[in-house]
């Protein structure tokens, strides 16, 4: 194993308010050049960890660095961050906000007009000439974003950076996620309880339950664990798969397949001890034998959601 | 030093657009205008009001208005007023930008709480500065126009200065506050509390002598140039708070979660 880039890595991070403790030591590992999903229900800690991360909230104990620098409160630094509830300037419009940022990032003046409009253009403001006291929240979600990628940062944190979208925002956003991934080298750590959209976009996973790190994988390495060899047999009607459960259950030498109705005509099928492929071999077999035609056959893959499920559900405890 | 500049002109435009400057034009304007028009003319409202009789028994207990009547007035106008007016539209400088979350998107950039400070202060001072500057000349050359003389204008910028080294004190204590309370109303009760307190100790004799009240309730013997004993202990004492409330302001800021 080669030692890796770590793009945000925190040890014994805990953060304990007065009435909750709602971070739990815990330690973070991000790789450089990942897009990282932070998932967790409400209330399980995400907001509190990542203004920790930022710099905002100070830590009860642990330490974080970002590009293998130390991160310390009150420090800002070269990333960028969406906060969970991004606010502005009521008086400024969304240009004067972003060149405004600008030139906090010390971007030279010759830079900044085109960088404003091409930010603004991506996050689909340019149209928007009024002052910011009259965005919508979805509006601010977008100038939010915007502000984050002023500085082209190397490691970018967004808290809940689709909650306040309309649909075709969030298809903006998780877009402009994409392309924050195709140069290879920026980091998007992001929260959300929108599961599709991690799965789509991110290869890192972290799950956080009662402010305890459960999970933290590259999500391909997560399925592969939470994989099930198991199938999905689906027929057209309720008679081609009667005759296919009768034909299992009359074939007890099959090899001990087994069959699970989840609908009239749809069975998960199991294989004591044989693997994806050898399942589908024989359920092929099987149907070929008694002449079934079938309508689909899938291996069954974990989705994020089940993974989801199962690790909260796994030491999180009774709620 | 650069995020300093960035900032300046960002409350700059902040006290513009938010129609604070105008406030507190229009504020110190009114009382340049109207405090000689009161000064000179109080005698005649008087015998507008009042049955001939009594008027004339009232106007014999006055004697007639003199120019520094109209400084009086502009003074008595001023100190009040006008500081109120200040704490109530600065009370919120640094609290609301903490409660809406717009300080911190300017910190995770980098910028330094003392920058952030600083430059509210700044801007804050030199408007009201400007502000009660352009008064006083106002003041001055209707005082003039009115009773044909408005005093040695050294003096009457002497008396001037010293209120507004008192604006600049009531000022950093405003931010003080703001940094501190959790919410406006709180703010609001430590800025009137810090202007009230003040006055309350300078009143105290022996005490007094180290509390700069007397910046506002001096100005009249200082505008007809005498310089009251105190006044040197007052300007240092003043400066000094002024600059003390500040850092204390930036330090509370630097540990602060927001
Ligand atoms: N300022 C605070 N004082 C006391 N407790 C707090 C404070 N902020 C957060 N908490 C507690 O910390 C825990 C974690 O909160 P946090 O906001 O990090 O959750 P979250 O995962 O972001 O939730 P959500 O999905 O709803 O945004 C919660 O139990 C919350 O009640
Ligand atoms: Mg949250």
């Amino acid at each position: 194993m080669s030692t890796q880039l770590l793009a945000v890595e925190a040890r014994g991070l805990t953060k304990r308010y007065k009435t909750a403790l709602a971070v739990d030591n815990i330690d973070i590992a991000v790789p450089a050049g990942c897009c990282c999903g932070f998932l967790g229900k409400n209330g399980a800690g995400k907001t509190t960890t990542l203004k920790m991360l930022v710099g905002l909230k100070k830590p009860t104990v642990g330490s974080i660095s970002i590009m293998e620098r130390p991160q310390l409160f009150g420090r800002g630094g070269s990333f960028g961050y969406l906060p969970d509830v991004p606010n502005f300037y009521g008086y400024m419009n969304g240009a004067e906000f972003l060149t405004f940022c600008a030139k906090l990032c010390g971007i030279p003046a010759a830079a900044r007009g085109a960088k404003v409009k091409a930010l603004l253009e991506k996050v689909g403001l340019s149209k928007a000439r009024a002052a910011i006291s009259g965005y919508s929240r979805g509006m601010k979600q977008r100038l939010g974003i915007a502000q984050a990628l002023i500085n082209d940062p190397q490691v970018i944190f967004m808290d809940e950076p689709v909650s306040a979208l309309d649909p075709i925002g969030r298809r903006d956003v998780i877009d402009i996620i994409h392309s924050l991934k195709a140069g290879g080298d920026k980091t998007v750590i992001f929260s959300t309880h929108i599961l599709n959209d991690v799965e789509e976009v991110c290869d890192y996973v972290l799950i956080i339950e009662k402010g305890r790190i459960m999970a933290q994988d590259y999500l391909a390495d997560l399925k592969a664990r939470h994989k099930r060899d198991e199938g999905e047999v689906r027929f057209h009607d309720a008679e081609t798969a009667a005759q296919f459960a009768a034909a299992v259950g009359n074939a007890p030498a099959e090899g001990g397949l087994l069959a699970q109705p989840i609908s009239p005509v749809a069975f998960t099928l199991r294989l004591p001890g044989a693997d994806s492929r050898q399942l589908s071999r024989h359920v092929n077999a099987l149907l070929h034998a008694h002449a079934l035609p079938m309508e689909s056959y899938a291996a069954h893959n974990p989705s994020l959601e089940d993974i989801f499920y199962a690790t909260i559900n796994n030491e999180g405890g009774a709620l | 030093m650069n995020h300093f500049l960035v900032l300046l002109e960002k409350e700059a435009r902040e006290i513009l657009r938010t129609k604070k400057l105008l406030v507190l034009v229009c504020v110190f304007l009114f009382f340049a205008f109207i405090s000689p028009l009161l000064a000179r003319f109080m005698g005649e409202f008087f015998e507008f009001l009042l049955p001939a009789a009594e008027a004339e028994q009232f106007m014999a207990l006055f004697p007639a208005p003199t120019w520094i009547d109209s400084y009086v007035q502009f003074y008595s106008n001023a100190t009040q007023m006008g500081t109120i007016v200040i704490i109530l539209l600065f009370m919120g400088l640094i609290l609301r930008e903490k409660r809406s979350g717009t300080a911190d998107l300017v910190f995770c950039k980098g910028v330094s709480p003392a920058s952030f400070v600083l430059a509210k202060f700044t801007v804050a001072g030199i408007a009201a500065l400007l502000c009660l500057l352009v008064a006083i000349l106002i003041n001055y050359g209707y005082t003039v126009f009115l009773f044909g003389e408005g005093g040695a204008l050294g003096h009457v910028m002497a008396g001037a200065g010293a209120y507004g080294l008192f604006v600049l004190l009531i000022l950093a204590w405003v931010i003080l506050a703001s940094t501190l309370a959790k919410s406006t109303g709180i703010s609001a009760v430590l800025g009137f509390m810090g202007f009230m307190g003040l006055l309350a100790l300078s009143a105290i004799p022996r005490l007094g002598r180290f509390v700069p009240g007397g910046l506002m309730t001096q100005n009249i013997p200082l505008t007809l140039g005498n310089f009251y004993p105190d006044f040197a202990a007052h300007l240092g004492v003043a400066a000094g708070l002024t600059a003390m409330f500040l850092v204390l302001a930036v330090w509370i800021l630097k540990r602060q979660e927001l």
